[in-house]
């Protein structure tokens, strides 16, 4: 084609007027043609840069083509392109196999499959295989699915991603594939295993539970089962096995889900209750063993339990009745019981030894025996005879002076017997301080003796009054009589308190004195008590000190009882006479009242005792008062068996004040306006 | 003359129904509370002392034993009183003329006085 050059015409070739119309068409027909030629140098741009658009496109699509390839021929997994075919009804009934990768023919043993079908190749191949790749071409969701063929290497499993490529119409499917027989062998071969060891768990013959760290429990086996009553469905997780149990290796149990089990393998190994479904308790020895690591990586505990409960209980029954024994032993203070061994070295000294013989347990066990033996005893060898009858005849008894840490001397009356466990271990012996058995019966003796001689003396007093009436009686002398009769009735009276005490002793000692409450006005039973104490003495000036009027809620002839009592010790206590004050105030929970005197006064020593059952008076300097040691006792019962309080301020020399309470009843304003 | 009679007795009862009893007899008494004036020689010597054995202070038996150790009294007799059964070998061995255990009859009482006070010589004539 021309190269398009201009040329430059020159001007002055002009002819005439003809010639410049002819160069103007000349010049016009130029600049057409140059601007045509621009044009197509344009276009041939364009073309240019469009081929080499198409060249550059046609290396992207051989690269890209180049990768799929590599990818395709490259890759472990079977990978095929297939043309699904349809029949009239729609419904797939083959495939054609278009492309395959170099893996393909390995993976399914299907040679020279390119171009053929499947039925071709295998005419048994199943529907179903038809029916999913189908089903991908039509919707073009994308399957992915494990299957057995029956049809491919003599029967394998394989696992498939089929999706459709390309546009609809052309049914084209892209099938990825592995021949997972191998696999799915193995994983088949794990459950199979799995399942024996289930078995093996649920056939196990102790308790097993098996959990994971998250506290979910996956078996319970039979024995568990059995045991507890207590199935996976209704103890689905550790929180809800935790709720059966109790004890002190619980805590461990619940705490056994903290990292430290986990993390650093410990093992654990305790003891606990569990309470069944029946509401027994069984008592458990729990191991859990060293977590393992599941497939999907959960960790795995197996737990055992032994089940120890009737040991526990025996050892629980022993443990009481050694308990028992020892609170026995302990309590029984009267009683030393004091155990050695063969050698007689001392093994076991019970508080009631401690007391009697003044040594601590500390200081006694480990010392022989025979420390307790006076020092004549032990010479004459006393100890080895007690201990050779003890084991040859089963039991020694004695009763013989013992000897305290001090040195005093006091007599006891004692039994030793040989212990057994298998063979012979050792002696225990067991006495009695007869020293403290020996003052009560004395003091028991004394009192009848006491009391037969108070309840004598005013019989003594009736009868002869009653003889001297008769008499006057026969003489006609009457008015003598009369003043014989009060006197008789005075003696009458006290005979009766006198029985009434000893009957009140007895009831005290079976354990209720009966009371009968009623309200009453305290001040006016104060003022007939005094006046009727005043008239058994004229030494003696009894007074009240406090006015006021109050009510009581008590029984007003026991609170009678212990008034008389009080102001009858303080006349016999004040020999010298004086006054006698009884005094009383009002508290917000009680009543409080005072007997005062100007008496002989109490020593400290005494006032410990002074309302002790029998104790008398007995003070060396001062003569012995009469009465049987009832009255302060039957006093102090009468007040406590109310609810109230009593106790005693004195020194000698310097009179006592007695002081009582009684408890208000209820919370009201018990003073009574006049 | 009447005879004379020393009681010694810390019941008040009792003292009160011996006074009775001794004055209604015809018998001078004296009534003690307890043996100490006896134990001090403090009295006049009576015919007959009475003693109950159980005293405030000196015990019964002492002051008896007491009396019939002194030159002046040793030949009174001496009548003891219990409201405990066994009194009596108790009370011979201590001296004791006799005794009675209480509660007692009067009638016993003056006859046994009466035996006694009767049967001694050098007795206060009546």
């Amino acid at each position: 084609m021309a190269e398009g050059k201009t040329h430059k015409i020159n001007n002055k070739h002009t002819i005439n007027g003809s010639n410049k119309k002819y160069n103007e068409e000349l010049l016009k027909k130029i600049s057409e043609l140059e601007s045509a030629n621009e044009e197509i140098n344009r276009g041939r741009k364009a073309a240019l840069n469009l081929m080499e658009d198409a060249i550059l496109v046609k290396e992207a699509l051989q690269k890209s083509e180049e990768k799929y390839l590599s990818l395709f021929t490259a890759i472990d997994q079977g990978c095929c392109i297939i043309e699904v075919l349809f029949d009239t009804k729609n419904v797939a009934v083959d495939y054609r196999f278009l492309e395959i990768n170099p893996v393909f023919e390995k993976q399914t043993g299907l040679t020279n499959a390119v171009g053929k079908s499947m039925k071709q190749l295998k005419p048994e191949n199943e529907e179903s295989w038809f029916k999913k790749f189908g089903e991908v071409a039509k919707t073009g969701k994308s399957q992915r699915f494990e299957q057995y063929s029956t049809q491919m290497l003599g029967g394998a499993w394989f696992e498939i991603f089929a999706f459709r490529i390309g546009p609809e119409r052309k049914n084209l499917v892209a099938v990825l594939f592995d021949n997972i027989t191998e696999r799915k062998a193995a994983a088949e071969a794990i459950r199979q295993s799995e399942e024996q060891f289930r078995k093996a768990i649920e056939q196990a013959p102790v308790p097993i539970v098996i959990y994971t760290r998250d506290g979910t429990i996956l078996q319970l086996n039979n024995k568990f089962t059995e045991i507890t009553g207590l199935g996976r469905h209704q103890v689905p997780d550790f929180s809800t096995l935790s709720k059966f149990i109790y004890g002190a290796g619980a805590a461990s149990l619940k705490n056994h889900f903290k990292n430290s089990f986990w993390n650093k393998n410990q093992k654990l190994n305790t003891e606990f209750y569990i309470i069944t479904a029946r509401g027994e308790p069984r008592y458990w020895h729990f191991f859990a063993s060293l977590p393992g690591t599941l497939r999907n990586g959960k960790q795995l505990v197996v737990g055992m339990a032994i089940d120890i409960t009737e040991r526990k209980l025996a050892e629980e029954a022993l443990k009481e009745s050694e308990e028992r024994l020892r609170i026995t032993t302990e309590s029984a203070l009267d009683y030393s019981i004091i155990t050695m061994d063969n050698k007689r070295i001392i093994t076991g000294w019970s508080r009631g030894a401690e007391l009697t013989f003044q040594y601590t347990a500390k200081e006694a066990i480990g010392k022989i025996a025979d420390i307790i033996f006076t020092d004549e005893d032990r010479a004459a060898g006393a100890p080895e005879k007690e201990m050779e009858a003890a084991s040859e005849k089963g039991k020694a008894e004695d009763e013989r002076w013992h000897q305290r840490k001090d040195g005093s001397r006091f007599f006891m009356s004692g039994v030793m017997r040989p212990i057994y466990d298998g063979k012979l271990t050792g002696y225990v012996k067991v006495a009695r301080d007869m020293t403290q058995q020996k003052l009560l019966d004395q003091q028991k003796e004394d009192f009848i003796g006491i009391a037969s001689h108070e309840l004598k003396t005013p019989v003594t007093s009736i009868k002869a009054y009653t003889e001297l009436l008769q008499d006057m009686c026969r003489e006609g002398d009457y008015v003598s009589g009369i003043s014989l009769v009060n006197k008789l009735g005075v003696q009458v009276d006290r005979l009766i308190d006198l029985v009434r005490d000893l009957l009140d002793m007895t009831k005290i000692a079976e354990g209720e004195l009966p009371l009968h409450l009623e309200n009453f006005e305290l001040h006016k039973l104060i003022e007939e008590c005094k006046e009727d104490m005043q008239r058994t003495t004229a030494n003696h000036k009894i007074v009240t000190a406090s006015k006021d009027k109050i009510n009581v809620q008590a029984d007003r002839e026991r609170i009678n009882q212990v008034l008389t009592n009080l102001i009858s010790n303080s006349i016999k206590y004040s020999p010298k006479g004086g006054t006698i004050t009884v005094g009383y105030i009002t508290t917000d929970c009680e009543i409080q009242i005072a007997v005062q005197d100007e008496g002989i006064g109490i020593s400290e020593n005494v006032k410990a005792k002074i309302f002790e059952r029998f104790f008398r008076a007995n003070d060396v300097q001062v003569s012995t008062y009469p009465g049987m040691g009832l009255g302060l006792y039957i006093t102090a019962n009468i007040i406590h068996r109310h609810g109230g309080r009593i106790w005693v301020e004195s020194s000698p020399g310097e009179g006592s004040i007695f002081y009582f309470t009684i408890p208000k009843e209820n919370t009201g304003d018990l003073n009574i306006k006049t | 003359m009447k005879q004379r009679v020393i009681i010694a007795d810390d019941d008040p009862g009792i003292q009160d129904v011996f006074q009775i009893i001794f004055q209604r007899a015809g018998y001078d008494i004296i009534i003690y509370p307890n043996g100490d004036k006896l134990m001090e020689n403090s009295f006049e010597v009576p015919d007959v002392f009475i003693l109950d054995k159980q005293l405030s202070g000196f015990d019964g038996l002492e002051v008896c034993r007491f009396l019939k150790s002194q030159g002046r009294t040793k030949n009174i007799p001496v009548i003891m009183l219990s409201a405990n059964p066994t009194i009596g070998d108790v009370a011979k061995k201590a001296g004791a003329d006799d005794y009675l255990e209480k509660p007692f009859k009067i009638n016993d009482l003056l006859s046994m006085i009466q035996k006694h006070v009767g049967n001694k010589p050098g007795v206060t004539s009546h």
